[in-house]
């Protein structure tokens, strides 16, 4: 980059631009897990449309490469500059602007925190259902990769809640979703085809009542053909977790505060269900209660404990979101995360603890079965180096096995530039359309560059 | 046959509690209330001692009749019997006026070997609950206890580890006792659904101040307080320190020595 381009940065109204030494070492990764550092040649704060705009047209104009990042809590690189060039970071632009009750909506910038977009809803007995588990990642981001999580299967993932979107385009151009509905495809593209300005949400009417049940299972395949019964049936729950007995005995040690139950009545608990189920007051809860107990007599499973206490329903929540940071206590670990047809889950469970039983490590695993959403945890007291290629291995197995069994082998986390092979060979279709996309909205490139459509 | 006692609390979720800033009152509204968080530690240890050695748990609140929702929590993890202290008498109470009102309406029950609460309340949190009963039980007392090891009955008495700051304390204690406890070894029960559903038809027994023979109306509630609570108010936090975040250790130093000499 130029003194003269720096110096055009440098002169965009009230744009915070960050050389050399000022640039932190945050702005060089994200979460991926093992991954090399890389930096910008400059990092520029906007706290505004217009910033954003006169900075794309400059960079547009010279062909300077910008990487949009929000929190950077993404795991598959896509807020990474793998090609240098800019860091726009959008954390600034973190004010909700506007909420309409009547309408149920929100409008907002796209530096909102997750926790603080929930909050504000809820605040006004309102609700945004999309939770990834990562609460502090900001909402541009959630869009940006249209992030899912447990409750997916019910309300749907984080695009389905926008409503219109302003959008900033390689060349500098504001717009808006609402003015050209042709540019959908810049929700969940990574920062690849436009930047998020602003954002307009769909909001939902908050269930006046729900309570967790857990449902303790002797073995996995029994639990996980008892969630597709149950997802036949008419209960509809919000959230529908699988959890293996592994999982949850390895992260209740390493909390110290073991929560779902690891037996029942001296048998082992080999995975647990927990299903959340949403009612429109108390009695309608406990009423939906009482036919499950009904049904789920045919469940084979060992008991049904219920959570409906606001501190029980936190417990559960808290030790459910601990699985994953509990896994930075291993030696050495390999996380992997895909999605398959619910019916195929017990199908790639197996097999992915069975390559675990083979190499000498332990697989864990939990899933949001109605979106087939899978995380497999595979930890070793090996070192690191030693477990570096068994880790590859394993990924590259359940990835190619997820294929097999019609899965998506890039799933909850996008495809950043850890996973493009991978989302090539699950959706050729998709990475065409995106490819398309692409030439057409940014040919010269600039987007975030060697991600989701090109090598870095 | 041991006779266990179990004091629990019904306290509202203060992390949704608000307060006006005018009056300075804790606004209630809207507030769920839930079962206080280590009094379910306390039920656990009690329901743990029952199940290794028999014997019956008794868990008593005292409170307004809404309390019921947290007894029946209780009564759905295993307490087999169920006691709301309610009187408006009762009310305004500190906790010099609400431990004596709990001996008194526990002696119309019998006697007890063991009592369980909960270290301190999320509301109130003083933490003198346990000791006062002590006090008004005539029984030993055992604070943040970890783990009770042992229960002999015949000779009466339980050998206790007990949390201090800088280690274990190993205990011999005599019944009757007080107990609070850590929640370490003993992690809140999750109910199931029979027990839940059983819970929710469950006789839950009434105490008024009416039912407390000799009760002396001079130790319990408003009047029985000496704790008075002239005005409330938020706490005035110091201001919110400064991350210095310049981009390099030689550039945060040189805007630390920026704001010293400003």
């Amino acid at each position: 980059m130029t003194n003269e381009t720096i110096s055009k940065l440098q002169q965009i109204p009230g744009l915070k631009v960050l050389l050399g030494e000022q640039i932190g070492a945050d702005y060089c990764h994200d979460e991926l897990p093992d991954a090399r550092p890389y930096a910008p040649e400059a990092v520029c704060e906007a706290e505004s449309t217009q910033q954003v705009s006169q900075l794309m047209k400059l960079c547009s104009e010279e062909g300077l490469s910008v990487t949009v990042r929000g929190a950077g809590t993404g795991r598959a690189g896509a807020s990474v500059p793998v090609k240098g060039g800019i860091v726009l970071s959008l954390k600034e632009m973190n004010k909700i602007i506007s909420v309409d009750e009547e309408a149920m909506t929100m409008t907002l910038q796209p530096g909102v925190l997750l926790q603080d977009v929930k909050a504000e809803a809820e605040s006004h007995g309102l609700y945004y259902p999309p939770d990834p588990g990562e609460k502090t990642a900001t909402i541009g981001g959630n869009v940006s990769t249209n992030a899912s999580g447990p409750c997916a299967g019910k309300y749907g993932r984080s695009c389905d809640y926008v409503l219109d979107a302003e959008l900033v385009l390689a060349d500098g151009t504001v717009t808006t979703l609402s003015a050209r509905e042709d540019l959908r495809q810049v929700l969940g593209s990574e920062g690849t085809l436009a930047v998020i300005t602003r954002l307009s949400l769909k909001l939902v009417k908050a269930p006046g009542a729900d309570v967790i049940l857990l449902l303790p299972f002797a073995d996995s395949d029994t639990a996980l053909a008892a969630a597709e019964k149950i997802a036949q049936a008419d209960f509809a729950p919000a959230v529908m977790e699988y959890m293996d007995g592994e999982i949850v005995e390895f992260s209740g040690k390493v909390t110290g505060n073991p929560v779902f139950p690891l037996e029942i009545d001296g048998c082992p608990v080999a995975a647990t269900l927990m299903l959340s189920l949403e009612a429109e007051d108390e009695d309608a809860v406990e009423e939906l209660m009482e036919q499950f107990a009904e049904y789920a007599e045919e469940l084979e499973c060992l008991d049904i404990l219920v959570g409906d206490s606001i501190s029980m329903k936190r417990e559960f929540w808290a030790a459910h979101d601990a699985f994953h940071n509990s896994m930075e206590s291993a030696v050495a670990q390999v996380e992997v995360n895909v999605s398959v047809p619910s019916l195929q889950l017990s199908a790639l469970i197996n097999y992915a603890k069975s390559l675990g039983e083979e190499g000498g490590y332990k697989v864990m695993a939990y899933s949001h079965v109605p979106c087939g959403g899978v995380h497999f945890h595979g930890v070793s007291d090996m070192s690191k180096d030693e477990f570096r290629d068994r880790a590859a291995a394993f990924a590259k197995a359940v990835r190619s096995k997820c294929l097999e069994l019609g899965g998506s082998a890039t799933a909850e986390y996008g495809v950043g530039y850890a996973n493009i092979d991978w989302f090539k060979s699950s959706d050729a279709e998709g990475y065409q359309q995106m490819l398309q996309a692409k030439a057409k909205l940014d040919p010269r490139g600039i987007l975030n560059p060697g991600k989701v459509v090109e090598q870095c | 046959m041991l006779n266990i006692l179990c004091c629990v609390k019904q306290v509202p979720d203060v992390n949704q509690m608000r307060m006006d800033p005018e009056t300075g009152s804790l606004i209630r509204a809207g507030v769920p209330s839930m079962l206080n968080p280590q009094d379910s530690n306390a039920l656990s240890a009690a329901l743990k001692i029952k199940e290794t050695y028999g014997g019956q748990v008794t868990v008593i609140s005292m409170g307004p009749p809404a309390a019921e929702a947290v007894l029946r929590e209780c009564l759905a993890v295993g307490a087999d019997k169920a006691v709301l202290i309610s009187d408006k008498a009762f009310g305004n109470a500190d906790t010099l006026a609400t431990s004596y009102t709990i001996r008194s309406a526990a002696e119309t029950l019998g006697h007890f070997d063991l009592i369980f609460c909960g270290k301190e309340t999320l509301d109130g949190a003083t933490g003198q609950m346990g000791a006062q009963l002590a006090q008004r039980f005539d029984a030993a007392f055992v604070s943040s206890a970890l783990l009770i090891k042992e229960l002999d009955q015949d000779k009466g008495s339980l050998i206790v580890d007990r949390e201090l700051e800088d280690g274990v304390e190993t205990l011999e204690v005599r019944m009757p006792v007080v107990f609070t406890m850590e929640k370490t070894n003993y992690p809140t029960r999750i109910p199931n659904l029979k027990g839940k559903l059983a819970a929710k038809k469950a006789q839950i027994s009434l105490i008024s101040s009416m039912d407390i023979p000799e009760l002396d109306r001079t130790r319990i509630g408003d009047p029985g307080s000496p704790t008075k609570v002239p005005r409330m108010f938020p706490p005035v936090l110091p201001e919110p320190g400064v991350i210095l975040n310049e981009g390099s250790t030689q550039a945060n130093v040189a805007k630390l020595l920026q704001i010293i000499a400003e």
